[in-house]
């Protein structure tokens, strides 16, 4: 039971969002999509001088006569994209109410739903300091239900081990395409390596950040001991309003940090609330954030 | 406060492990998702708001310790020290068992006076004698030496134990549920008198049972009773029961005596716990008594008892034209007074103004709304056939056929009573013979004239009329026979309304007055024969002690702690035990509430 997933109505009517694909790179299986780089469809997306090993029909004449040289005719190429999502289920997501796993988790079956709505292959993978789960790139109906078994019953512990996810994405066939990162990236030194390995991969990638109001606005207060639930780590001490504007200051400093890796690494990076329903982040924060658009009627 | 069970305060043990624990558990720990973000400043705490940071879980479950801790230790709270005390002390006659220590009457005095000594100096105390009936011997006072001095006058009685009626003045005197009623007495079960006490309205926090009494070996007559032989109804039965209740084979010797000295003696033996009836045949005397002999035992009380024995002469109204057969069978009985008359002046008037036992009435019908019992012999039907019927059937076990054989009787065939129950003798045509309440008054009814059968002939018919007359007289001597205490009340001939004598068994001799065709005397306070005289006329009052509950004067050794102790306890003090229970399970529940909330915060 996935308790922060849109109702099957609700799941409906946001088929009328798609996944924007946009940028990319690398061979990709041929498809219904316009691949963003060079290939066999027959829409025209320009020239370039002829190379040795170039296929001659594809010489443009024209050009050539008027140019004195050889040029290329250059078609954009069909290719079928993938959504990859990826969820952070280390022990800071339990943080929260709603928990920030169980948002992500509604979150990443909603995407995966209006992709595979649109007949785009989905994959998933969570992770903490392992894979704790996986689904291999795939389509169709069954296949949600297989991501929605697949991610459902996640719980969150250990620590996050982001280095190691571009390696376990390449192991679900669906290396290209749209890679959506559901986490609170904390801390962000542990996803600093990951990113900038990931922008390597031919994926666009979107980091979106998920966070919860307590920790956007806590309200700590008096002698406690903290503890961190990932590393156990504890500081006792007083809260009081002066350390409550010390922490926010030093995650606004924290989030522009992480903002800075992520632009360093060609990722988009875009944060929610756990306050914020899952639809109305679809249909907005991630329609403004151009991971998704609305359909063309 | 006192606490019953100081032991119970080793429940405070659990203070420094609830203290441990919770400083092990740290409730004040939160998660955070990232610890790196917080800078808690642990000088920055102002040591007022420190101190107000006490955790209220932590004094929540101290205070449930402590509550609980108290509650085990049965604390109890001095109640205001001007409470009434009301003091009741069982004077029946088990109280005068001789104990090793002394009568047992003058330990509950002791336990009184014991009782009396730890009273705050502003208690007031009334002392009631729980004889029968109770009497107050002294009213509320704080006059501790005058207490004293009422207790130490006080003396056990000879009538059976009745706390019922010293606890309803005891309730009445005391006040309210700030009165305390303190009971001293041998009673075998405590318990009992607290139940008595909730019938009466007295609750068991103003109750306080103080035992006395021991072990104590007795035998006593615990039942004498007499009845008219059946083989010769002018002769009785005396029926004395011995109940042993030592706990060894006793043997002792019981002798029967008469007005004119002693008319028997037997040697009985008894097992532990025996009881072991011992009859004697005696003529018709005024009274007799019963005497255990050769018996050493702790309450001589019950070693005699007297009985009077219902000989008074009987009054018969005979409304007869002369049958020879019946005149002898009436004049066969030794104590009758005959009244004749013509049956045609039988009249209901008659009946009742000649204060006649009962009326024989022989060839005519009893009046109707005679308010005397009748024996009636019908009138012989005109024209009726001369031709008899043998008795085929009667009833063998009523006390008026009992071994009389009727089989040689021979009636009218005609003669048949009417429906109707108590039928006695039935003929080969019906129902002869009845005995039947008529009205609320009994009668005896024969379906012939006496001179048309030949019952008159037969040796059966003189013993069938003493028996019917005894029946239908109903004299009992239960009004005569008495309980120590009971009070003496009898009808007496209007002739008696002048001052008449009442003897004791003491020898003084009390001057009373008649009322109302009535003698009262309530002061029959001591076992024995009270002799009550009037012009002409001398009437024997048996008043004895014969009550197994109190010749038992079996009691353990030592009376039970618990009952003691809380007995002890609530003397001037009430028991908060319970509210202080209550008050832990409260904190249990706010404990339990702030410990969810917590929880629900810490989640976030």
């Amino acid at each position: 039971m996935i308790s922060m997933l849109p109702g099957l109505e609700t799941l409906h009517r946001l088929t009328r969002l798609r996944v924007q694909w946009r940028a990319g790179s690398g061979a990709a299986p041929v498809g219904s999509r316009r691949g963003p780089r060079p290939g066999s469809s027959r829409e025209f997306l320009g020239l370039r001088p002829y190379e040795v090993g170039d296929d001659v029909r594809d010489l443009d004449w024209a050009a050539t006569l008027r140019f004195d040289r050889p040029y290329l005719r250059l078609y954009r190429q069909e290719v079928e994209s993938s959504l990859l999502l990826v969820i952070d289920a280390s022990a800071s997501m339990a943080y929260g109410e709603p928990a920030k796993l169980d948002y992500a988790v509604g979150l990443a079956c909603a995407l995966g739903h209006i992709a595979l709505a649109h007949s785009d292959r989905v994959g998933a993978l969570a992770f903490n300091e392992s894979v704790v789960a996986s689904l291999p790139v795939g389509r169709g109906a069954g296949h949600w239900r297989a991501m929605r078994d697949a991610v459902g019953n996640l719980t969150a512990r250990g620590a996050a081990r982001f280095a190691d996810v571009p390696t376990w994405l390449a192991r679900l066939r669906g290396f290209h395409g749209l890679a959506v990162i559901l986490s609170d990236f904390y801390p962000p030194e542990a996803f600093a390596e990951g990113l900038r390995r990931l922008a390597r991969f031919p994926l666009r990638a979107v980091a979106l950040q998920v966070l919860s109001p307590q920790e956007l606005d806590p309200t700590l207060d008096g002698e406690l001991e903290l503890a961190d639930c990932e590393t156990g780590e504890m500081r006792g001490g007083w809260i009081g309003p002066a350390q409550r504007a010390a922490y926010g200051a030093a995650l606004t400093s924290l989030n522009a940090q992480l903002e800075g890796m992520c632009r360093e690494a060609g990722i988009r990076y875009v944060r929610t609330s756990t306050g914020v329903p899952v639809v109305r982040c679809l249909q907005d924060t991630l329609v403004r954030a151009g991971v998704l658009c609305r359909e063309r009627s | 406060m006192s606490l019953t069970n100081p032991w119970g305060l080793l429940a405070l043990l659990g203070i420094p492990v609830i203290l441990y624990w919770h400083r092990r558990t740290a409730s004040d720990r939160r998660l955070v998702p990232l610890i790196a973000l917080w800078r808690p400043g642990a000088a920055q705490a102002p040591s007022g708001a420190r101190r107000r940071r006490i955790d209220a879980i932590l004094l929540l479950r101290l205070a449930m310790v402590a509550a609980v801790a108290l509650a085990l230790a049965q604390p109890s709270w001095p109640v205001p020290a001007n409470v009434q005390h009301v003091f009741l002390v069982d004077a029946s006659a088990s109280m005068g068992a001789r104990e090793a220590g002394g009568l047992r009457f003058a330990r509950a005095i002791e336990a009184a006076q014991d009782v009396l000594d730890h009273l705050p100096a502003r208690a007031e105390v009334m002392i009631i004698r729980g004889g029968m009936p109770p009497t107050v011997v002294h009213g509320f006072s704080r006059d501790r030496s005058a207490l004293r001095a009422a207790l130490g006058a006080m003396r056990a009685g000879e009538a059976p134990k009745n706390l019922s009626a010293g606890l309803l003045l005891a309730r009445r005197d005391a006040d309210g549920v700030r009165g305390l009623i303190h009971v001293f007495s041998d009673v075998p079960d405590p318990k009992a008198v607290a139940r008595q006490a909730e019938r009466l309205g007295v609750s068991e926090g103003n109750l306080s049972v103080h035992l006395v009494g021991g072990p104590a070996e007795n035998l006593g007559i615990v039942r004498l009773e007499a009845a008219p032989l059946s083989q010769s109804p002018l002769d009785y039965a005396v029926v004395a029961v011995v109940g042993n209740y030592t706990r060894e084979t006793r043997t002792a010797a019981v002798s029967l005596n008469l007005p004119r000295g002693v008319q028997e003696r037997r040697r009985i033996s008894l097992a532990p716990g025996e009881r072991k009836p011992v009859p004697f045949t005696v003529p018709a005397v005024p009274w007799v008594e019963v005497r255990l002999e050769d018996n050493a035992d702790a309450l001589p009380l019950d070693d005699r008892a007297s009985l009077v024995l219902p000989i008074a002469p009987l009054r018969v109204l005979y409304a007869s034209r002369s049958d020879r057969f019946l005149d002898a069978a009436i004049r066969a009985h030794p104590r009758v007074e005959i009244q004749r008359i013509p049956p045609e002046r039988l009249s209901q008037e008659h009946c009742a103004s000649v204060g006649a036992d009962v009326a024989v009435v022989d060839g005519t019908p009893p009046p109707p709304g005679c308010r005397v019992p009748v024996l009636a012999f019908a009138a012989a039907r005109p024209g009726g056939s001369a031709h008899a019927v043998p008795i085929v059937e009667w009833q063998r076990g009523h006390p008026l056929l009992r071994e009389l054989d009727l089989g040689e009787v021979l009636v009218p065939a005609d003669a048949v009573l009417s429906a109707g129950g108590g039928a006695l003798i039935r003929s080969a045509d019906g129902p002869v013979a009845r005995a039947a309440l008529v009205e609320g008054v009994r009668r005896v009814e024969l379906a012939f004239p006496a001179d048309r059968s030949n019952i008159g002939q037969t040796p059966v018919f003189p013993v069938l009329v003493a028996r019917a007359l005894e029946w239908l007289a109903d004299r009992n001597a239960s009004a005569l026979n008495l309980t120590v205490g009971q009070p003496l009340r009898v009808s007496v001939p209007p002739a008696w309304r002048g001052d008449l004598t009442v003897t004791r068994p003491d020898g003084s001799i009390v001057r009373v007055a008649a009322e109302n065709g009535f003698l009262d005397f309530p002061a029959t306070d001591m076992a024995g024969l009270y002799i009550v005289e009037g012009p002409g006329v001398t009437l024997p009052v048996a008043v004895r002690l014969v009550d197994p509950d109190e010749s038992n004067l079996d009691r353990p050794a030592s009376p039970p702690e618990a009952s003691l102790s809380l007995n002890a306890a609530a003397a001037d003090r009430a028991d908060v035990s319970r509210p202080v229970l209550a008050a832990g399970l409260i904190l249990l529940s706010l404990e339990t509430w702030l410990l969810q909330r917590r929880m629900r915060g810490a989640r976030r």
